[in-house]
């Protein structure tokens, strides 16, 4: 988008409180608004029309649990559809949305420039409104880095950073590398038994080699792996050379494979507990299901404790709940969670360990069931035995798989192998064995040559094999090294730029809330990155660092913060559209810095389009004063009926034209308490003008307050003082007007509209006297109040422009 | 004001960058960039890349 894009009209039918088609212009040159509508007149039907059209859904209504239903108006036929157009500063942008009744909504305008243009500002964030303007500031520091990540456009960051570290994790608990670690452990065990050491070190192998090959030829000696290889070749050669050699070789290796049986029997009954302790486990499937959502209860919990929820409500769903009881049951939901996820943790890495060993009995009972070893050793019921042993054995295998991918229960095959008696046919083969090998050997010497070159073979064929599994872990350990350092560095980037880009927010925050109070002795304000993942404001007052805000600060200035992050990054970060939209949220505004608020939106924001939305009938009057009437104008919302939903109206630009405008509409209660507002206007315009003394000290808005009956009797006081104004028919004057004021303020306030019964002949009798009491101070020559900017400074009498007239 | 770079942006130089440091082993910086310039830069495809440059190191 080359520049960013501004409303010129907001037409919408049937959407929100809107009945009938209304439509809202903005002029060619998209004007700013200040909408004044009092509560339940339908303001933030305008901006959920505005949400709606750009995001497809109204968030607050969303998270209330409200769906698509609440966008019609209720009292339109039920097969209407609900429209909002909007017209923009680019003609070929402009589009009209339908909200079908039958599901779904269509855009009017399908070319790519507006498809893009969608695209381009659904990042953009563009409406505040009173209820969220604390969002930000209220969330823990971890949504807060995840919120300023969305707002910046770090999605793909994110992503390309969890798929970084769900691939390490993932490749960290591969079955692969855990079952090659299962197989080192028992090489290594192997090799240590074989060379009798407790500490298993590659020197004392070849050491233990060299001394074996020295017993069998005193010429030959290891110590490398070149020499290991050639002595086992040598050897095997010179035993090969003879029958008798062959077959003493062949009995060693069966004697091997014989012996590691022995413990079969403890080995299956392990794997027949582990999947006992599974299909336990499998009961509580639910449970070890719902960890998936243990993150959103451990949010939950902490949301509770430290009070970031309303008490009573639902931290997810919003709705009424005993809170104290919530937090004891996700407390002990929790606690149940972890202690499954422990247990099935316990039963997947023993069955990772035991589905290692697997393979290694299945070769052991592979060998011995070749047909030569079968025919000369075993009998017809050892070999069905050690069949079914490798059957169980493949089915276990497979059951162990399965465990560590599903919390699901398997179902074990019956086990029908007889254990029992399968070390007394273990002893009966290897017995057989060693009356064969008698019967070979000739002599001691040769029995034992064979017996060393047997151990030489199996220590060089168990150390290769260990080398290899080592050799493929250590390829694993170097893709996870690798990625590793290459996530620090995609974390170490990402930390950077969040930092840069937080340096950046945080010098328009600081100076937007230094700007809103700058008599609060705040500085540097700024979000800083915490440990671990997480942002944080962090601000000075007197010196002191204040973090995080809500330790010390009053709700007006949290709110205050929340407004000025939200100026700073639609500053920095809203792409396509150029205006912003505020609902409301002068409401919850101190009302110090409501008029700050103004000159911060007009002086920061120029060339912003601005959408102020306002229930507060003296702000809205306080801006019509404060902000230029060339980019900015001021409607307001007729009265909500059933009949024709919510309505505009332009708003007059003095407060006394609203008067007339009231009783024209015979809305005699609205005009009678605009008549009190209006009084309190003119006096405190008077005093101002002439610099009245003798009002008690008051800044900002406070000034703003003040009682009619005390301006009034101020103003008196100093015409008494200065002597002027002292006629009958001036002081009659000052006598109408306050008892005007007295009036218009019996039982009444300018937030209780049901409680004056002035007339309408009373209201005009009050306009009367109150242009009648204006008269009073005008100039006939120069038509100007006097006042305090045209007066030599400390005179006593202020005078008019052309000096004629003095008060 | 500095120029704030977009959430693309940084990682397209991430990317860029990834073979030039000596520091990172070369099969796996390739494996990742090109997975990225791909628009496949997921757990499993990631993975499956692992899995073949270990089987062609196995087969070294």
């Amino acid at each position: 988008m080359n520049s960013k894009v501004k409303l010129r009209k907001l037409i919408f039918k049937g959407f929100r409180g809107s009945r009938k088609e209304i439509s809202l212009s903005f002029e060619d040159d998209s004007k700013s608004l200040v909408l004044f509508g009092n509560n339940g007149d339908g303001k933030s039907s305008v901006s959920d029309a505005i949400e709606w059209f750009f995001t497809d859904s109204i968030d607050y209504l969303q998270r209330d649990g409200c769906r698509r239903d609440a966008y019609f108006n209720i009292y339109m036929p039920p097969e209407d559809d609900a429209t909002v157009e909007i017209n923009i500063n680019n003609n070929l942008l402009n589009s009209q949305k339908t909200l079908k009744r039958k599901g779904g909504y269509s855009f009017s305008n399908t070319s790519a420039d507006f498809k893009d243009y969608m695209e381009c500002t659904s990042r953009d964030s563009f409406i505040l409104r009173h209820h969220t303007m604390r969002e930000f500031v209220d969330k823990t520091k971890k949504d807060k880095l995840e919120r300023v990540e969305e707002i910046i456009g770090f999605g793909n960051v994110k992503e390309i950073r969890d798929n970084l570290i769900k691939a390490i994790n993932a490749l960290k608990s591969d079955k692969q590398l855990a079952g090659l670690l299962g197989k080192l452990d028992e090489r290594k065990r192997d090799l240590r038994i074989a060379i009798d050491k407790v500490e298993f070190e590659d020197t004392n192998i070849l050491n233990y080699a060299g001394q074996l090959a020295k017993q069998c030829d005193s010429t030959l000696s290891i110590v490398n792996e070149t020499d290991f290889r050639s002595v086992v070749e040598t050897l095997d050669k010179k035993i090969k050379a003879s029958d008798r050699g062959k077959e003493l070789s062949r009995l060693d290796s069966i004697d091997e494979n014989i012996s590691k049986l022995i413990g079969i029997g403890e080995f299956l009954r392990g794997i027949t507990a582990i999947l006992a302790q599974h299909s336990e486990l499998a009961k509580r499937e639910e449970t070890i299901k719902a960890s998936v959502i243990e993150r959103l209860y451990s949010a939950a919990i902490e949301a509770m404790e430290n009070k970031l929820i309303k008490p009573g409500e639902c931290p997810v769903c919003k709705t009424p709940i005993d809170t104290e009881l919530l937090l004891k049951s996700l407390t002990t939901e929790i606690k149940e969670i972890k202690k499954v996820l422990e247990e099935r943790g316990q039963v997947i890495q023993n069955a990772k360990s035991l589905s290692g060993k697997i393979l290694s009995y299945q070769t052991n009972i592979g060998a011995l069931l070749e047909d030569e070893v079968q025919t000369k050793f075993l009998t017809a019921g050892t070999s069905k035995r050690l069949t079914d042993i490798a059957t169980l054995l493949s089915q276990y295998e497979g059951l162990l798989i399965k465990i560590n991918e599903s919390p699901k229960e398997v179902s074990p095959p019956p086990f029908s192998v007889d254990l029992q008696n399968l070390e007394k046919y273990v002893k009966e083969i290897q017995q057989g064995i060693t009356q064969r090998r008698k019967e070979l050997s000739e002599t001691d010497e040769e029995k034992k040559f064979y017996q060393d070159v047997q151990k030489l073979k199996k220590l060089y064929d168990d150390r290769i094999r260990y080398k290899e599994i080592d050799r493929s872990i250590g390829i694993y350990n170097k893709q996870i090294e690798s990625l590793e350092k290459i996530r620090q560095d995609f974390e170490s980037m990402e930390r950077t730029s969040v930092q840069r880009v937080l340096k950046t927010i945080s010098s328009d925050v600081n100076e937007f809330f230094t700007f809103l109070h700058p008599d609060d002795n705040f500085e540097e304000v700024e979000l800083i990155l915490t440990e671990g993942r997480g942002i944080e404001f962090s601000l000075k007052r007197y010196g002191h660092e204040i973090s995080p805000p809500m330790k010390i600060l009053s709700e007006a200035h949290l709110n205050s913060l929340g407004i000025c992050l939200f100026f700073a990054s639609a500053k920095h970060f809203n792409k396509a559209n150029g205006f912003l939209v505020l609902d409301d949220v002068v409401t919850s505004f101190d009302a110090d810095h409501r008029r700050p608020l103004a000159r911060l939106m007009s002086e920061k924001f120029p060339d912003t389009q601005i959408l102020l939305f306002t229930h507060d009938d003296l702000w809205f009057e306080m801006l019509k004063k404060d902000l230029p009437s060339e980019k900015w104008f001021f409607k307001e919302l007729m009265k909500w009926t059933n009949d024709n939903g919510l309505d505009f109206k332009d708003s007059p630009i003095t407060l006394k034209e609203r008067v007339k405008n009231l009783l024209n509409t015979n809305d005699i209660q609205s005009a009678a308490n605009k008549c009190r507002v209006l009084i309190e206007e003119i006096l405190k315009g008077k005093c101002d003008n002439l610099g009245v003394r003798g009002l008690e000290f008051r800044t900002g808005s406070e000034n703003d307050k003040r009682e009619a009956s005390e301006l009034i009797n101020a103003l008196t006081s100093y015409l008494k003082d200065n002597e002027t104004l002292r006629d009958p028919q001036s002081k009659n004057l000052f006598n109408q007007l306050r008892a005007s004021q007295l009036i218009t303020n019996i039982g009444s306030h300018h937030q209780n509209l049901n409680s004056t019964t002035l007339s309408r002949g009373d209201i005009k009798t009050i306009l009367r006297d109150i242009d009648e009491f204006e008269s009073l101070f005008v100039c006939i020559n120069c038509k100007k109040e006097p006042n305090i900017k045209y007066s030599p400074r400390n005179s006593k009498l202020k005078q008019c422009k052309c000096g004629k007239f003095k008060i | 004001m500095e120029e704030i770079k977009s959430g693309k942006e940084l990682c397209d130089n991430f990317f860029e960058n990834l073979l030039k440091s000596e520091d990172n082993d070369l099969q796996v910086a390739n494996l990742l960039k090109y997975l990225y310039s791909r628009g496949k830069f997921t757990k499993n495809e990631i993975l499956q890349g692992l899995q073949s440059l270990r089987q062609d190191s196995e087969n070294e």
